[in-house]
Protein backbone atom coordinates (compact mmCIF):
# COMPACT_ATOMS: atom_id res chain seq x y z
CA UNK A 1 0.00 0.00 0.00
CA UNK A 2 2.76 2.34 1.04
CA UNK A 3 4.72 1.51 -2.11
CA UNK A 4 1.66 2.19 -4.26
CA UNK A 5 1.24 5.54 -2.51
CA UNK A 6 4.86 6.39 -3.27
CA UNK A 7 4.49 5.44 -6.93
CA UNK A 8 1.35 7.58 -7.21
CA UNK A 9 3.18 10.44 -5.57
CA UNK A 10 6.09 10.14 -7.99
CA UNK A 11 3.74 9.98 -10.99
CA UNK A 12 1.81 12.93 -9.69
CA UNK A 13 5.05 14.87 -9.29
CA UNK A 14 6.12 14.04 -12.85
CA UNK A 15 2.80 15.10 -14.32
CA UNK A 16 2.94 18.25 -12.20
CA UNK A 17 6.34 19.07 -13.63
CA UNK A 18 5.11 18.48 -17.16
CA UNK A 19 2.22 20.83 -16.47
CA UNK A 20 4.67 23.44 -15.36
CA UNK A 21 5.62 23.97 -19.01
CA UNK A 22 2.06 23.54 -20.16
CA UNK A 23 -0.32 26.27 -21.21
CA UNK A 24 -3.12 27.79 -19.18
CA UNK A 25 -6.78 27.13 -19.85
CA UNK A 26 -8.23 30.10 -21.68
CA UNK A 27 -11.90 30.39 -22.65
CA UNK A 28 -13.00 32.27 -25.78
CA UNK A 29 -15.51 34.72 -24.31
CA UNK A 30 -16.15 36.59 -27.58
CA UNK A 31 -14.83 35.97 -31.12
CA UNK A 32 -11.04 36.19 -30.82
CA UNK A 33 -11.08 37.22 -27.14
CA UNK A 34 -9.62 34.63 -24.78
CA UNK A 35 -9.70 34.84 -20.99
CA UNK A 36 -7.92 32.93 -18.25
CA UNK A 37 -9.70 33.35 -14.92
CA UNK A 38 -7.44 33.50 -11.88
CA UNK A 39 -8.23 31.93 -8.53
CA UNK A 40 -10.07 34.14 -6.10
CA UNK A 41 -7.37 33.85 -3.46
CA UNK A 42 -4.61 35.80 -1.84
CA UNK A 43 -1.64 35.92 -4.22
CA UNK A 44 0.66 34.04 -1.86
CA UNK A 45 -1.97 31.36 -1.23
CA UNK A 46 -2.49 30.53 -4.91
CA UNK A 47 -0.28 28.42 -7.14
CA UNK A 48 2.34 30.66 -8.73
CA UNK A 49 0.27 33.62 -7.65
CA UNK A 50 -2.28 33.03 -10.41
CA UNK A 51 -5.07 35.13 -8.95
CA UNK A 52 -5.75 37.71 -11.64
CA UNK A 53 -7.51 37.39 -14.98
CA UNK A 54 -5.49 37.42 -18.19
CA UNK A 55 -6.90 38.23 -21.64
CA UNK A 56 -5.55 38.03 -25.16
CA UNK A 57 -7.15 39.38 -28.30
CA UNK A 58 -6.30 38.13 -31.80
CA UNK A 59 -6.56 40.45 -34.80
CA UNK A 60 -5.78 39.83 -38.46
CA UNK A 61 -2.14 40.78 -38.08
CA UNK A 62 -1.24 40.73 -34.43
CA UNK A 63 -2.10 39.76 -30.89
CA UNK A 64 -2.48 41.88 -27.77
CA UNK A 65 -2.14 40.47 -24.26
CA UNK A 66 -3.88 42.31 -21.44
CA UNK A 67 -2.13 41.61 -18.12
CA UNK A 68 0.37 38.81 -17.70
CA UNK A 69 -0.26 37.31 -14.28
CA UNK A 70 2.02 37.18 -11.29
CA UNK A 71 5.13 35.35 -12.42
CA UNK A 72 7.50 34.59 -15.24
CA UNK A 73 6.27 30.99 -15.12
CA UNK A 74 2.68 32.08 -15.57
CA UNK A 75 3.78 34.38 -18.40
CA UNK A 76 5.35 31.41 -20.22
CA UNK A 77 2.14 29.45 -19.84
CA UNK A 78 0.17 32.35 -21.25
CA UNK A 79 2.59 32.45 -24.19
CA UNK A 80 2.08 28.72 -24.73
CA UNK A 81 -1.72 29.14 -24.70
CA UNK A 82 -1.51 31.90 -27.31
CA UNK A 83 0.65 29.68 -29.55
CA UNK A 84 -2.10 27.10 -29.52
CA UNK A 85 -4.51 29.62 -31.04
CA UNK A 86 -2.37 31.59 -33.46
CA UNK A 87 1.09 32.07 -34.90
CA UNK A 88 0.58 35.82 -35.31
CA UNK A 89 3.11 37.97 -33.46
CA UNK A 90 2.37 39.51 -30.08
CA UNK A 91 2.64 43.19 -30.81
CA UNK A 92 1.25 44.60 -27.58
CA UNK A 93 1.46 43.66 -23.93
CA UNK A 94 -0.94 45.91 -22.04
CA UNK A 95 -0.73 46.26 -18.27
CA UNK A 96 -3.96 47.54 -16.73
CA UNK A 97 -2.03 48.65 -13.62
CA UNK A 98 1.10 47.89 -11.67
CA UNK A 99 -0.11 45.45 -8.99
CA UNK A 100 2.12 42.43 -8.75
CA UNK A 101 -0.53 39.89 -9.71
CA UNK A 102 -0.94 41.61 -13.10
CA UNK A 103 2.56 42.42 -14.34
CA UNK A 104 5.15 39.84 -13.43
CA UNK A 105 4.52 37.57 -16.40
CA UNK A 106 5.77 40.41 -18.67
CA UNK A 107 9.25 38.92 -18.75
CA UNK A 108 7.99 35.95 -20.78
CA UNK A 109 7.24 38.31 -23.70
CA UNK A 110 10.34 40.51 -23.65
CA UNK A 111 12.21 38.41 -26.23
CA UNK A 112 9.58 39.15 -28.92
CA UNK A 113 9.90 42.89 -28.28
CA UNK A 114 6.24 43.91 -28.17
CA UNK A 115 5.20 47.37 -27.08
CA UNK A 116 4.55 47.36 -23.34
CA UNK A 117 1.57 49.65 -22.98
CA UNK A 118 0.33 51.28 -19.75
CA UNK A 119 -1.22 54.38 -18.15
CA UNK A 120 0.97 57.50 -18.06
CA UNK A 121 1.48 57.11 -14.28
CA UNK A 122 2.50 53.47 -14.59
CA UNK A 123 6.25 54.04 -14.71
CA UNK A 124 6.23 56.13 -11.55
CA UNK A 125 4.30 53.49 -9.69
CA UNK A 126 6.50 50.73 -11.04
CA UNK A 127 9.55 52.60 -9.79
CA UNK A 128 7.95 53.07 -6.40
CA UNK A 129 6.60 49.57 -5.94
CA UNK A 130 8.46 47.14 -8.20
CA UNK A 131 11.41 46.45 -5.95
CA UNK A 132 9.14 46.10 -2.94
CA UNK A 133 7.04 43.54 -4.78
CA UNK A 134 10.11 41.60 -5.83
CA UNK A 135 11.31 41.52 -2.26
CA UNK A 136 8.11 39.69 -1.37
CA UNK A 137 8.44 37.17 -4.22
CA UNK A 138 11.41 35.16 -3.07
CA UNK A 139 10.06 31.65 -3.61
CA UNK A 140 10.94 29.48 -6.62
CA UNK A 141 7.44 29.96 -8.05
CA UNK A 142 8.30 33.56 -8.79
CA UNK A 143 11.80 32.94 -10.13
CA UNK A 144 12.69 35.00 -13.20
CA UNK A 145 9.90 37.51 -12.65
CA UNK A 146 11.74 40.67 -13.65
CA UNK A 147 10.53 44.25 -13.71
CA UNK A 148 9.68 45.25 -17.28
CA UNK A 149 9.37 48.92 -18.18
CA UNK A 150 6.43 50.22 -20.15
CA UNK A 151 7.47 51.44 -23.61
CA UNK A 152 4.28 53.26 -24.55
CA UNK A 153 2.33 55.38 -22.11
CA UNK A 154 -1.30 56.39 -22.56
CA UNK A 155 -2.25 59.87 -21.39
CA UNK A 156 -5.96 59.75 -22.05
CA UNK A 157 -7.28 57.62 -24.90
CA UNK A 158 -5.57 55.96 -27.83
CA UNK A 159 -6.52 53.28 -30.31
CA UNK A 160 -4.19 50.50 -31.35
CA UNK A 161 -5.00 48.16 -34.21
CA UNK A 162 -4.35 44.43 -34.41
CA UNK A 163 -5.48 44.28 -38.07
CA UNK A 164 -9.20 44.97 -38.59
CA UNK A 165 -9.37 44.94 -34.85
CA UNK A 166 -9.15 48.32 -33.13
CA UNK A 167 -8.65 48.33 -29.36
CA UNK A 168 -9.51 51.54 -27.53
CA UNK A 169 -7.27 52.19 -24.57
CA UNK A 170 -8.54 54.58 -21.89
CA UNK A 171 -6.44 55.92 -19.02
CA UNK A 172 -8.84 56.90 -16.26
CA UNK A 173 -8.60 59.22 -13.25
CA UNK A 174 -7.55 57.89 -9.85
CA UNK A 175 -9.79 54.92 -9.10
CA UNK A 176 -8.69 51.40 -8.09
CA UNK A 177 -5.15 52.81 -8.35
CA UNK A 178 -3.85 56.13 -9.71
CA UNK A 179 -2.99 54.55 -13.06
CA UNK A 180 -5.78 52.26 -14.29
CA UNK A 181 -5.97 51.56 -18.00
CA UNK A 182 -8.96 49.83 -19.59
CA UNK A 183 -9.27 48.19 -22.98
CA UNK A 184 -12.32 48.10 -25.22
CA UNK A 185 -12.51 45.73 -28.18
CA UNK A 186 -14.81 47.48 -30.64
CA UNK A 187 -15.45 44.43 -32.83
CA UNK A 188 -17.08 42.40 -30.07
CA UNK A 189 -18.04 45.19 -27.64
CA UNK A 190 -15.87 43.57 -24.98
CA UNK A 191 -14.62 45.72 -22.11
CA UNK A 192 -11.45 44.44 -20.46
CA UNK A 193 -11.65 46.45 -17.28
CA UNK A 194 -8.66 45.24 -15.28
CA UNK A 195 -9.15 45.84 -11.58
CA UNK A 196 -11.57 48.67 -12.22
CA UNK A 197 -14.09 45.86 -11.93
CA UNK A 198 -14.02 43.10 -9.30
CA UNK A 199 -16.55 40.24 -9.41
CA UNK A 200 -17.03 38.03 -6.33
CA UNK A 201 -13.57 39.11 -5.06
CA UNK A 202 -13.85 41.95 -2.55
CA UNK A 203 -12.82 45.19 -4.32
CA UNK A 204 -9.52 46.70 -3.13
CA UNK A 205 -9.00 50.46 -2.88
CA UNK A 206 -5.46 51.62 -3.63
CA UNK A 207 -6.36 54.89 -5.32
CA UNK A 208 -9.43 56.92 -4.56
CA UNK A 209 -12.86 55.73 -3.51
CA UNK A 210 -14.64 58.81 -4.85
CA UNK A 211 -12.66 58.71 -8.08
CA UNK A 212 -13.42 55.03 -8.54
CA UNK A 213 -17.15 55.59 -8.11
CA UNK A 214 -17.01 58.28 -10.78
CA UNK A 215 -15.17 55.96 -13.19
CA UNK A 216 -17.62 53.13 -12.52
CA UNK A 217 -20.52 55.46 -13.27
CA UNK A 218 -18.89 56.09 -16.67
CA UNK A 219 -18.37 52.37 -17.24
CA UNK A 220 -22.00 51.71 -16.40
CA UNK A 221 -23.04 54.03 -19.23
CA UNK A 222 -20.84 52.18 -21.72
CA UNK A 223 -22.32 49.88 -24.27
CA UNK A 224 -20.60 46.55 -23.84
CA UNK A 225 -21.83 43.00 -24.25
CA UNK A 226 -18.95 41.25 -22.49
CA UNK A 227 -17.19 42.51 -19.38
CA UNK A 228 -13.85 41.00 -18.33
CA UNK A 229 -13.11 41.96 -14.71
CA UNK A 230 -9.63 41.90 -13.17
CA UNK A 231 -10.78 39.23 -10.75
CA UNK A 232 -13.74 36.86 -10.93
CA UNK A 233 -15.86 35.46 -13.75
CA UNK A 234 -16.56 37.18 -17.07
CA UNK A 235 -19.93 38.98 -17.21
CA UNK A 236 -22.53 39.36 -19.93
CA UNK A 237 -24.59 42.00 -18.15
CA UNK A 238 -24.18 44.83 -15.66
CA UNK A 239 -25.50 43.18 -12.50
CA UNK A 240 -22.08 42.43 -11.02
CA UNK A 241 -20.97 45.98 -11.82
CA UNK A 242 -24.02 47.35 -10.03
CA UNK A 243 -23.32 45.15 -7.01
CA UNK A 244 -19.75 46.38 -6.81
CA UNK A 245 -20.84 50.01 -7.09
CA UNK A 246 -23.29 49.43 -4.27
CA UNK A 247 -20.50 48.13 -2.02
CA UNK A 248 -18.27 51.12 -2.74
CA UNK A 249 -21.04 53.63 -2.39
CA UNK A 250 -22.30 52.04 0.85
CA UNK A 251 -18.71 52.16 2.08
CA UNK A 252 -18.46 55.85 1.19
CA UNK A 253 -21.70 56.62 3.03
CA UNK A 254 -20.83 54.54 6.10
CA UNK A 255 -17.31 55.96 6.40
CA UNK A 256 -18.62 59.53 6.11
CA UNK A 257 -21.01 58.76 8.96
CA UNK A 258 -18.17 57.27 11.03
CA UNK A 259 -16.06 60.39 10.46
CA UNK A 260 -18.98 62.68 11.36
CA UNK A 261 -19.64 60.69 14.51
CA UNK A 262 -15.92 60.85 15.35
CA UNK A 263 -15.58 57.11 15.48
CA UNK A 264 -11.83 56.52 15.48
CA UNK A 265 -10.05 54.86 12.58
CA UNK A 266 -9.33 51.57 14.34
CA UNK A 267 -12.89 51.15 15.56
CA UNK A 268 -14.23 52.16 12.16
CA UNK A 269 -12.04 49.60 10.39
CA UNK A 270 -13.49 46.88 12.61
CA UNK A 271 -17.14 47.89 12.49
CA UNK A 272 -18.03 49.80 9.32
CA UNK A 273 -20.14 47.87 6.77
CA UNK A 274 -19.39 44.43 8.20
CA UNK A 275 -22.86 43.48 6.99
CA UNK A 276 -21.46 43.25 3.46
CA UNK A 277 -19.21 40.32 4.46
CA UNK A 278 -21.37 37.50 3.04
CA UNK A 279 -21.43 39.17 -0.37
CA UNK A 280 -17.69 39.04 -1.06
CA UNK A 281 -14.90 36.54 -1.02
CA UNK A 282 -11.67 37.67 0.69
CA UNK A 283 -13.74 40.24 2.59
CA UNK A 284 -11.75 39.70 5.79
CA UNK A 285 -8.51 40.20 3.90
CA UNK A 286 -9.43 43.49 2.20
CA UNK A 287 -12.45 45.20 3.70
CA UNK A 288 -10.75 46.68 6.78
CA UNK A 289 -8.04 48.03 4.57
CA UNK A 290 -10.69 49.60 2.36
CA UNK A 291 -12.24 51.29 5.37
CA UNK A 292 -8.84 52.75 6.31
CA UNK A 293 -8.26 53.95 2.73
CA UNK A 294 -11.73 55.47 2.54
CA UNK A 295 -11.48 57.07 5.97
CA UNK A 296 -8.10 58.72 5.35
CA UNK A 297 -9.36 60.00 1.99
CA UNK A 298 -12.78 61.23 3.11
CA UNK A 299 -11.67 62.90 6.36
CA UNK A 300 -10.14 65.63 4.17
CA UNK A 301 -13.40 66.36 2.28
CA UNK B 1 17.43 69.55 20.12
CA UNK B 2 18.94 66.96 22.32
CA UNK B 3 16.06 64.63 21.65
CA UNK B 4 16.44 65.09 17.89
CA UNK B 5 20.08 64.08 18.06
CA UNK B 6 19.14 61.17 20.18
CA UNK B 7 16.55 60.00 17.69
CA UNK B 8 19.05 60.24 14.88
CA UNK B 9 21.65 58.32 16.79
CA UNK B 10 19.27 55.47 17.50
CA UNK B 11 18.14 55.44 13.89
CA UNK B 12 21.69 54.99 12.68
CA UNK B 13 22.44 52.26 15.19
CA UNK B 14 19.44 50.29 14.12
CA UNK B 15 19.49 50.92 10.40
CA UNK B 16 22.07 48.22 9.81
CA UNK B 17 20.21 45.71 11.94
CA UNK B 18 16.97 46.36 10.11
CA UNK B 19 18.58 46.14 6.70
CA UNK B 20 19.84 42.70 7.61
CA UNK B 21 16.49 41.59 8.90
CA UNK B 22 14.59 42.93 5.93
CA UNK B 23 15.92 40.16 3.72
CA UNK B 24 13.88 37.66 5.68
CA UNK B 25 10.44 39.07 5.06
CA UNK B 26 7.06 38.78 6.44
CA UNK B 27 7.24 35.14 7.45
CA UNK B 28 7.88 33.59 10.79
CA UNK B 29 11.58 34.24 10.59
CA UNK B 30 10.99 37.98 10.80
CA UNK B 31 8.50 37.44 13.58
CA UNK B 32 11.07 35.44 15.52
CA UNK B 33 13.70 38.05 14.92
CA UNK B 34 11.51 40.86 16.06
CA UNK B 35 11.06 39.86 19.66
CA UNK B 36 14.67 40.07 20.63
CA UNK B 37 17.28 42.35 19.34
CA UNK B 38 16.49 46.01 19.33
CA UNK B 39 14.83 46.92 22.57
CA UNK B 40 17.95 46.80 24.78
CA UNK B 41 19.70 49.24 22.39
CA UNK B 42 16.70 51.54 22.25
CA UNK B 43 16.23 51.42 26.00
CA UNK B 44 19.87 52.25 26.62
CA UNK B 45 19.57 55.30 24.37
CA UNK B 46 16.33 56.55 25.89
CA UNK B 47 16.73 55.90 29.61
CA UNK B 48 19.53 55.63 32.13
CA UNK B 49 20.32 52.00 32.90
CA UNK B 50 19.41 52.33 36.58
CA UNK B 51 15.89 53.59 35.87
CA UNK B 52 13.39 50.84 36.42
CA UNK B 53 10.57 50.43 33.91
CA UNK B 54 7.40 49.12 35.52
CA UNK B 55 4.99 46.91 33.62
CA UNK B 56 1.99 48.07 35.62
CA UNK B 57 -1.50 49.35 34.79
CA UNK B 58 -0.68 53.04 34.51
CA UNK B 59 -1.27 52.88 30.76
CA UNK B 60 -2.57 50.35 28.29
CA UNK B 61 -1.95 50.19 24.59
CA UNK B 62 -4.51 49.42 21.89
CA UNK B 63 -3.19 48.26 18.53
CA UNK B 64 -4.73 46.15 15.79
CA UNK B 65 -3.55 42.52 15.93
CA UNK B 66 -2.66 42.69 12.30
CA UNK B 67 -1.95 45.97 10.56
CA UNK B 68 -4.24 46.06 7.52
CA UNK B 69 -2.18 48.80 5.96
CA UNK B 70 1.34 48.95 7.36
CA UNK B 71 1.67 52.61 6.37
CA UNK B 72 -1.34 53.58 8.50
CA UNK B 73 -1.53 51.64 11.76
CA UNK B 74 -3.85 53.26 14.29
CA UNK B 75 -2.61 53.05 17.89
CA UNK B 76 -4.07 54.37 21.12
CA UNK B 77 -2.52 54.80 24.54
CA UNK B 78 -5.09 54.66 27.31
CA UNK B 79 -4.20 56.39 30.56
CA UNK B 80 -5.61 54.51 33.53
CA UNK B 81 -4.83 57.32 35.99
CA UNK B 82 -6.26 60.85 35.92
CA UNK B 83 -4.05 63.87 35.41
CA UNK B 84 -3.92 65.64 38.77
CA UNK B 85 -1.40 68.24 39.91
CA UNK B 86 -0.20 65.71 42.50
CA UNK B 87 0.49 62.96 40.01
CA UNK B 88 0.22 63.05 36.25
CA UNK B 89 1.70 61.52 33.14
CA UNK B 90 4.22 64.05 31.87
CA UNK B 91 5.59 62.16 28.87
CA UNK B 92 4.63 59.29 26.64
CA UNK B 93 7.27 57.69 24.44
CA UNK B 94 6.16 55.55 21.50
CA UNK B 95 8.57 52.94 20.16
CA UNK B 96 8.35 50.46 17.28
CA UNK B 97 11.28 48.12 17.89
CA UNK B 98 11.77 47.02 14.29
CA UNK B 99 11.39 50.35 12.51
CA UNK B 100 14.45 51.96 10.92
CA UNK B 101 13.78 54.87 13.25
CA UNK B 102 12.28 53.05 16.22
CA UNK B 103 11.40 56.02 18.39
CA UNK B 104 8.13 57.23 16.86
CA UNK B 105 8.21 60.24 19.13
CA UNK B 106 7.69 61.73 22.53
CA UNK B 107 4.53 63.47 23.70
CA UNK B 108 4.63 66.02 26.50
CA UNK B 109 1.50 66.23 28.61
CA UNK B 110 0.32 68.12 31.67
CA UNK B 111 -2.52 68.23 34.22
CA UNK B 112 -4.34 70.40 31.63
CA UNK B 113 -5.17 67.26 29.70
CA UNK B 114 -7.41 65.83 32.40
CA UNK B 115 -6.58 62.44 30.95
CA UNK B 116 -3.33 61.60 29.18
CA UNK B 117 -4.88 59.12 26.72
CA UNK B 118 -3.79 59.76 23.15
CA UNK B 119 -3.94 58.21 19.71
CA UNK B 120 -2.04 58.48 16.46
CA UNK B 121 -1.30 56.57 13.24
CA UNK B 122 2.09 55.10 12.60
CA UNK B 123 4.14 53.18 10.07
CA UNK B 124 5.19 49.71 11.10
CA UNK B 125 8.00 48.25 9.06
CA UNK B 126 7.97 44.63 10.18
CA UNK B 127 6.44 42.26 12.67
CA UNK B 128 7.30 44.25 15.72
CA UNK B 129 6.74 44.99 19.35
CA UNK B 130 5.16 48.38 19.81
CA UNK B 131 5.77 50.07 23.15
CA UNK B 132 4.31 52.99 24.98
CA UNK B 133 6.34 54.20 27.94
CA UNK B 134 4.75 56.75 30.24
CA UNK B 135 6.79 58.91 32.56
CA UNK B 136 4.82 60.09 35.56
CA UNK B 137 5.53 63.35 37.40
CA UNK B 138 7.20 61.37 40.21
CA UNK B 139 9.84 60.31 37.69
CA UNK B 140 8.74 56.70 37.33
CA UNK B 141 8.49 54.88 34.02
CA UNK B 142 5.58 52.61 33.10
CA UNK B 143 5.41 50.51 29.95
CA UNK B 144 2.76 48.72 27.89
CA UNK B 145 3.79 46.48 24.98
CA UNK B 146 1.85 44.94 22.09
CA UNK B 147 3.04 42.81 19.21
CA UNK B 148 1.78 43.83 15.77
CA UNK B 149 1.97 41.89 12.54
CA UNK B 150 2.75 44.18 9.63
CA UNK B 151 5.46 44.71 7.10
CA UNK B 152 6.67 47.34 4.71
CA UNK B 153 5.22 50.44 6.37
CA UNK B 154 8.25 52.66 6.20
CA UNK B 155 9.31 51.86 2.68
CA UNK B 156 5.84 50.97 1.42
CA UNK B 157 5.22 53.43 -1.36
CA UNK B 158 3.34 56.50 -0.34
CA UNK B 159 -0.37 56.34 -1.00
CA UNK B 160 -1.85 57.43 -4.26
CA UNK B 161 -3.35 60.54 -2.71
CA UNK B 162 0.12 61.85 -2.16
CA UNK B 163 -0.28 64.70 -4.66
CA UNK B 164 -3.23 65.82 -2.58
CA UNK B 165 -1.12 65.67 0.58
CA UNK B 166 1.49 67.91 -1.05
CA UNK B 167 -1.08 70.37 -2.38
CA UNK B 168 -2.64 70.63 1.04
CA UNK B 169 0.65 70.58 2.95
CA UNK B 170 0.32 72.36 6.28
CA UNK B 171 -3.45 72.51 6.20
CA UNK B 172 -4.94 71.36 9.50
CA UNK B 173 -8.25 70.15 10.85
CA UNK B 174 -9.35 69.95 14.44
CA UNK B 175 -12.20 67.75 15.58
CA UNK B 176 -13.70 68.29 19.01
CA UNK B 177 -16.05 66.14 21.01
CA UNK B 178 -17.09 66.82 24.58
CA UNK B 179 -17.16 63.97 27.11
CA UNK B 180 -18.21 65.25 30.52
CA UNK B 181 -15.67 67.88 31.52
CA UNK B 182 -13.15 66.69 28.95
CA UNK B 183 -12.91 67.67 25.31
CA UNK B 184 -11.58 64.88 23.12
CA UNK B 185 -9.66 66.31 20.19
CA UNK B 186 -8.16 65.06 16.98
CA UNK B 187 -5.64 67.22 15.16
CA UNK B 188 -5.07 66.32 11.50
CA UNK B 189 -2.14 67.82 9.63
CA UNK B 190 -1.88 67.43 5.87
CA UNK B 191 1.72 66.52 5.12
CA UNK B 192 3.25 63.78 2.92
CA UNK B 193 5.58 62.91 5.84
CA UNK B 194 8.23 61.38 3.63
CA UNK B 195 10.25 58.91 5.63
CA UNK B 196 13.42 59.19 3.55
CA UNK B 197 13.01 55.50 2.76
CA UNK B 198 10.69 55.93 -0.21
CA UNK B 199 11.87 56.13 -3.80
CA UNK B 200 11.02 59.20 -5.84
CA UNK B 201 8.76 57.96 -8.55
CA UNK B 202 10.31 59.65 -11.58
CA UNK B 203 14.01 60.11 -10.83
CA UNK B 204 14.17 56.93 -8.71
CA UNK B 205 16.29 58.70 -6.17
CA UNK B 206 15.47 58.26 -2.54
CA UNK B 207 13.07 60.97 -1.48
CA UNK B 208 14.81 63.02 1.19
CA UNK B 209 13.09 62.79 4.53
CA UNK B 210 10.53 65.56 4.91
CA UNK B 211 8.32 65.04 7.89
CA UNK B 212 6.56 66.79 10.70
CA UNK B 213 8.98 66.74 13.64
CA UNK B 214 7.35 69.13 16.05
CA UNK B 215 3.78 69.83 17.06
CA UNK B 216 2.77 72.17 19.84
CA UNK B 217 -0.80 72.70 20.88
CA UNK B 218 -1.60 75.45 23.35
CA UNK B 219 -4.71 77.06 24.80
CA UNK B 220 -4.40 80.79 25.45
CA UNK B 221 -0.62 80.27 25.91
CA UNK B 222 -0.99 77.24 28.19
CA UNK B 223 0.65 74.09 26.84
CA UNK B 224 -1.85 71.35 26.00
CA UNK B 225 0.24 68.74 24.22
CA UNK B 226 3.57 68.75 22.42
CA UNK B 227 5.05 66.16 20.14
CA UNK B 228 8.63 65.71 18.98
CA UNK B 229 9.18 62.87 16.59
CA UNK B 230 10.52 61.15 13.56
CA UNK B 231 9.60 59.40 10.37
CA UNK B 232 7.40 56.68 11.79
CA UNK B 233 4.28 58.84 11.91
CA UNK B 234 1.99 58.13 8.92
CA UNK B 235 1.35 60.50 6.04
CA UNK B 236 -1.07 63.25 7.09
CA UNK B 237 -0.24 63.01 10.80
CA UNK B 238 -3.17 62.60 13.16
CA UNK B 239 -2.98 63.11 16.90
CA UNK B 240 -5.83 62.48 19.30
CA UNK B 241 -5.67 63.87 22.84
CA UNK B 242 -7.77 65.25 25.68
CA UNK B 243 -8.11 68.69 27.16
CA UNK B 244 -9.88 69.85 30.28
CA UNK B 245 -10.84 73.47 29.70
CA UNK B 246 -11.50 75.83 32.59
CA UNK B 247 -12.81 78.65 30.36
CA UNK B 248 -13.58 79.64 26.78
CA UNK B 249 -10.55 80.43 24.68
CA UNK B 250 -8.52 79.74 21.57
CA UNK B 251 -6.63 76.60 20.75
CA UNK B 252 -3.46 77.09 18.70
CA UNK B 253 -1.55 74.38 16.83
CA UNK B 254 2.00 75.15 15.70
CA UNK B 255 3.73 72.65 13.48
CA UNK B 256 7.30 72.44 12.16
CA UNK B 257 8.68 70.00 9.64
CA UNK B 258 12.18 68.68 9.05
CA UNK B 259 12.64 71.06 6.10
CA UNK B 260 12.12 74.01 8.41
CA UNK B 261 8.61 74.91 7.23
CA UNK B 262 6.28 76.24 9.89
CA UNK B 263 2.52 76.13 9.94
CA UNK B 264 -0.05 77.27 12.44
CA UNK B 265 -3.77 77.35 12.77
CA UNK B 266 -6.18 78.23 15.57
CA UNK B 267 -9.72 77.36 16.57
CA UNK B 268 -12.14 78.62 19.18
CA UNK B 269 -12.74 75.95 21.77
CA UNK B 270 -16.27 74.64 21.60
CA UNK B 271 -17.33 74.11 25.20
CA UNK B 272 -20.97 73.89 26.20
Amino acid sequence: MKLLGLVCFVLASISHNLNAEDSLDFVEVAAGVFVFQGDIKDIFAAKEGMVSNVTFVIGKQAVAVVDTGASYKQGKRIRAAISKQTQLPIKYVINTHVHLDHIFGNQAFVAEAPEFVAHKNFQQELAAKGAYYQSRMKTAEFAGSEIVEATRLIGKTETINLGDRPLQLTAVQRAHTNHDLMVYDTNTATLIAGDLVFVEHCPVIDGSLSGWLAVLADIQKMDFSVLVPGHGPVQKDKSALTKMMRYLSDLQTAVRVAIDEQIDLDTASNTVLQAAAPEWRLFDEYHKRNVIAAYTELEWE
Amino acid sequence: MKSNNMLRQISLTLCTAVLLVSGLHAGDAAAQQSKRDNWPIIRANLFAADREIYSDDTISLITPKRAENAAIVPISVIANIKQTTDLYISKIYLVVDENPSPVVGVFNLSPNNGLASLSTRIRVNAYSDIRAIAETSDGKLHMAVNFVKASGGCSAPAGSNNEEAIKRRGKMKLRQQQHGNLVQMQLLISHPNYSGLQIEQISRHWIPADYVNQIQVSFDNDAVIAFTGGISISENPSIGFNFKPEKQGTLLAEVKDSQGREYSQSWPLAVQ
